[in-house]
């Protein structure tokens, strides 16, 4: 449906997600941030999901003075392509600025030792190795029906682990450790999810953390240090997927002066 | 198991040393030309050999004394005696046509044994380009060459092997390479054959003052004096170092040769030594300011991979240089300083190769060019200047200058670079310290996600169109395999087709009839000859399809019987019902067979 609509839209000229981003990158211009962020974010409500759209959606964050939300947009960004060096230096930029400089938490182990090899390819990439290694291996198959040749049982075996590996990567891709960014200059995180419970420790605008668990509005971070505790998830940006806007209050229109 | 293949053999042995005596001449080729040699071979056994009596025979010159001589003796278990000897005599011959060379004489334990005798073709071509079978006879420590017997063309063993080493200039510029070619000669020749101790390595001579680079050994054939010989020749591009007198020092081989030889196969050790090269080395003319260091022949490209960017949008600048001199010491044409932009660290790859002129490089250097500001950028003129040894003067390549349209970046007056890069790699133009521009350009948007239904479609596809190929290729199997299916299955489309035939042939009643005791036939598995109405009764009875549609078809056969055998012919009107009757027995047949 979406793609009869930008067909037809197409047709008349007009992309509208295209207008959206222009109309945004204008608004940028104009160093009208809050505007800027508001129309790359519908961008991303609408499901665009495209590198360069998170890019200048940190860097409207950023010229918003809002250096949490560009921090997740950013990693956003190198999720979808982790050889878009404009978005690593931006995303070092923005760390060199945040007070703690807090490392990322670490994917599993068993994602490190096994799937080492994909850190650095985007997904699209993955899936699409994917697709053309399962038509190989369809392909393969209906070539065994046909007529048996030595060596396609072998050939189909290998196709398989291939593929198996392929989409534990795809899996893996599309299911990444749920790492969030914290949005508040100060967030206190507590030994339990309710206002009561004592501040276990703090976490500062810009510290990435894993979310482990959500309930009711709360979130069980744990950082790279290993401090785990409970904060609202009001106070957090989700770096996703799924991408949801930034929550929090809006500090647009202003110029960073961290 | 050698153990047990030896005592066999030595079993063997000891068992036909008490064997009648034998005797065999062969020759290498019934076929030969004339002029060219061949071998004749006599093989005796038994306890007391004689030397054979070679004839004379008219067309063929024999030397009769034996190129090869093989003599064995031994003992039974029982012990008894016994001998075994073999001949190999050079023959010519000297005209062409049938020549008969007859039984030869060899007396064996007292007896006078006769060959059997050899009938040969000779042409006026020579038979083969094999070479002779006795190339070498040695007489005491010389060879003699085969294609004559004359004294003058012996050939001695310094001959036979020998080894040389040359350079292909003598007089050269620092850097400017020369090739040192060692050569090992080695006679061309089946019985001579010329080699290292196995694991022995080529030892090169000093090249104190050179930079050397190996290539590969090659081999090749060359004629010297006369005479065809087979060249190994290692060779070494050199390139001097420092000016002066320099000299390349002796060349040390030492191997051996095996030859087979009137008495035998013969071994001789080698141990040789090249005289040294002197060679002078000349030093270079004053040095202009940007030379390189490059000694050679090159040619420089560059390659802008955009003429229009925008702010903060990096070009790439590729620079190709290639050409023949040393790759440790050509250097790289620099990249000059450009105000108001960041150029990253250079990507270098270098790819020496071996080619016929001696050592080609090729050298790629890459920059990241991004302009800081929106105005027009210029790269200016790259220079590369070497020295060519040829022309005896300093080049200077040129490449550029290079105009790049910078389009504004949004947002932007001018974009700058953090401090990530360091500062002593980059040329910077820095007013303050922050993240890098909008990128303005991204390729169509639309929705999409790891879950869209392009990537599902593409997901199904390939097992759909599996299910679908295994389905049809096992109906194809089953029609192949299962007559009875396959006839079953196209019963009723050969039988409609026979029945619209039925119509406008001369006897349309008994092609009717053939019809559909056809579409029976085939839906029962039967055969189709001979079946009548009786048998149609049965055959439906037993599959249990009574009624209607059975009286139906049985009384259009009947019909067709009588019509038959009775001599009355059918009206068209009463043939076309009975058509339209058949088709929709059948067809009522079909059905109860399906459902049944």
């Amino acid at each position: 449906m979406v793609q009869i609509f930008l067909i037809i839209a197409a047709a008349v000229g007009q992309n509208p997600y295209q207008v959206t981003f222009e109309r945004a990158c204008a608004a940028y211009s104009k160093d009208d941030y809050s505007t800027a962020v508001q129309l790359f974010e519908q961008l991303i409500t609408e499901h665009v999901v495209h590198p360069f759209v998170f890019y200048d959606l940190g860097n409207a964050y950023y010229r918003s003075g809002r250096i949490g939300p560009a921090i997740a947009n950013y990693e956003r960004a190198l999720q979808q392509d982790p050889h878009f060096d404009n978005a690593r230096q931006n995303l070092n930029f923005c760390l060199r600025k945040t007070q703690r400089r807090l490392e990322k938490p670490a994917p599993p182990v068993w994602e490190q030792t096994l799937l080492f090899w994909h850190t650095a390819l985007p997904p699209a990439a993955i899936r699409n190795a994917l697709i053309v290694v399962w038509a190989a291996f369809w392909s393969l198959l209906v070539l065994r029906e046909w007529r048996p040749v030595p060596g396609l049982r072998a050939a189909s075996v290998m196709l398989g682990s291939v593929i198996l590996v392929l989409g534990l990567s795809a899996w893996a891709k599309s299911h990444p450790p749920l790492l969030a960014v914290a949005s508040e200059s100060r967030a206190p995180v507590r030994y339990g999810p309710d206002d009561k419970e004592a501040v276990h420790f703090e976490l500062l605008e810009g510290d990435r953390v894993l979310v482990e668990a959500r309930d009711q509005g709360w979130a069980r971070v744990a950082t790279a240090d290993g401090n785990r505790g409970w904060m609202p998830q009001s106070e957090l940006t989700l770096v996703g997927p799924p991408y949801e806007p930034a929550p929090g209050p809006d500090h647009a229109g202003k110029e960073s002066n961290t | 198991m050698h153990a047990a293949a030896y005592l066999g053999f030595v079993w063997a042995a000891a068992l036909g040393a008490g064997t009648a005596p034998f005797v065999k001449a062969t020759v290498d080729s019934t076929s030969v030309g004339r002029g060219s040699s061949f071998l004749i071979r006599i093989e005796a056994r038994g306890g007391d050999i004689k030397e054979p009596e070679i004839p004379d025979v008219d067309g063929l010159v024999i030397d009769k004394h034996p190129q090869i001589t093989e003599d064995q003796f031994h003992f039974s278990l029982g012990g008894g005696r016994g001998a075994s000897m073999v001949r190999g005599y050079v023959a010519r011959a000297t005209r062409t046509g049938k020549i008969t060379i007859p039984p030869i004489v060899v007396r064996v334990d007292g007896q006078e044994l006769r060959t059997e005798p050899i009938e040969l073709m000779v042409t006026e071509a020579p038979a083969s380009v094999r070479p002779p079978p006795n190339p070498s006879r040695i007489r005491g420590e010389n060879f003699a060459n085969d294609q004559a017997d004359s004294p003058e063309s012996a050939l001695t063993w310094d001959e036979a092997v020998f080894t040389t080493s040359d350079v292909d200039k003598k007089e050269v510029f620092v850097g400017e390479p020369v090739r040192l070619t060692l050569s090992l000669w080695v006679i061309e020749s089946d019985s001579v054959q010329a080699g290292t101790p196995p694991g022995a390595r080529i030892q090169y001579p000093t090249t104190e003052g050179f930079y050397a680079l190996e290539r590969e050994p090659r081999v090749n054939r060359q004629t010297r004096d006369g005479r065809q010989y087979q060249v190994r020749q290692y060779q070494q591009i050199l390139y001097p170092t420092v000016p002066g007198e320099l000299t390349i020092g002796s060349w040390h081989w030492e191997g051996f040769a095996q030859a087979l030889t009137r008495i035998g196969i013969q071994t001789r050790e080698y141990d040789r030594q090249t005289p040294p090269i002197t060679i002078l080395v000349k030093p270079l003319p004053d040095q202009p300011a940007n030379f390189s260091g490059a000694v050679g022949d090159f040619v420089l490209e560059a390659k802008l991979s955009r003429y229009e960017t925008m702010q903060g949008t990096p070009i790439q600048l590729t620079l190709r240089l290639a050409g023949h001199g040393n790759p440790n010491a050509m250097g790289e044409p620099q990249l000059p300083s450009i105000p108001g932009v960041y150029i990253s660290d250079p990507q270098k790859d270098t790819r020496p190769s071996n080619d016929a002129q001696g050592f080609s490089v090729e050298k790629t250097i890459a920059y990241s060019i991004a302009p800081v500001e929106s105005n027009d950028l210029t790269i200016p003129e790259i220079e590369f200047c070497y020295f060519d040894p040829q022309a005896a003067t300093y080049k200077t390549l040129k490449q550029g200058p290079f105009t790049v349209k910078v389009l504004r970046a949004p947002g932007q007056q001018r974009v700058v670079f953090g401090e990530s890069v360091p500062s002593d790699k980059v040329k910077l133009d820095v007013v303050e310290e922050s993240i890098l521009p909008l990128i303005a350009a991204p390729a169509a948007l639309r929705p999409g996600g790891s879950s869209s239904v392009d990537e599902l479609l593409w997901l199904l596809l390939p097992p759909a169109g599996y299910v679908a190929a295994a389905t049809l290729m096992a109906r194809r199997r089953r029609f192949t395999r299962d007559t009875r299916y396959a006839r079953a299955y196209y019963a009723k489309g050969k039988a409609h087709k026979r029945v619209r035939a039925a119509m406008k042939a001369t006897d349309p009643s008994q092609e009717l009839y053939r019809a559909l005791v056809g579409f029976l036939a085939d839906k029962f598995d039967v055969p189709e000859a001979g079946i009548t109405s009786a048998d149609v009764e049965r055959l439906v009875g037993e599959k249990g399809v009574n009624g209607e549609p059975t009286e139906s078809v049985l009384k259009i056969l009947r019909a067709c019987e009588r019509e038959r055998y009775a001599g009355a012919p059918l009206s068209r009107d009463e043939i076309e019902a009975l058509a339209h009757a058949a088709l929709k027995g059948m067809e009522d047949i079909e059905v109860a067979l399906r459902r049944d």
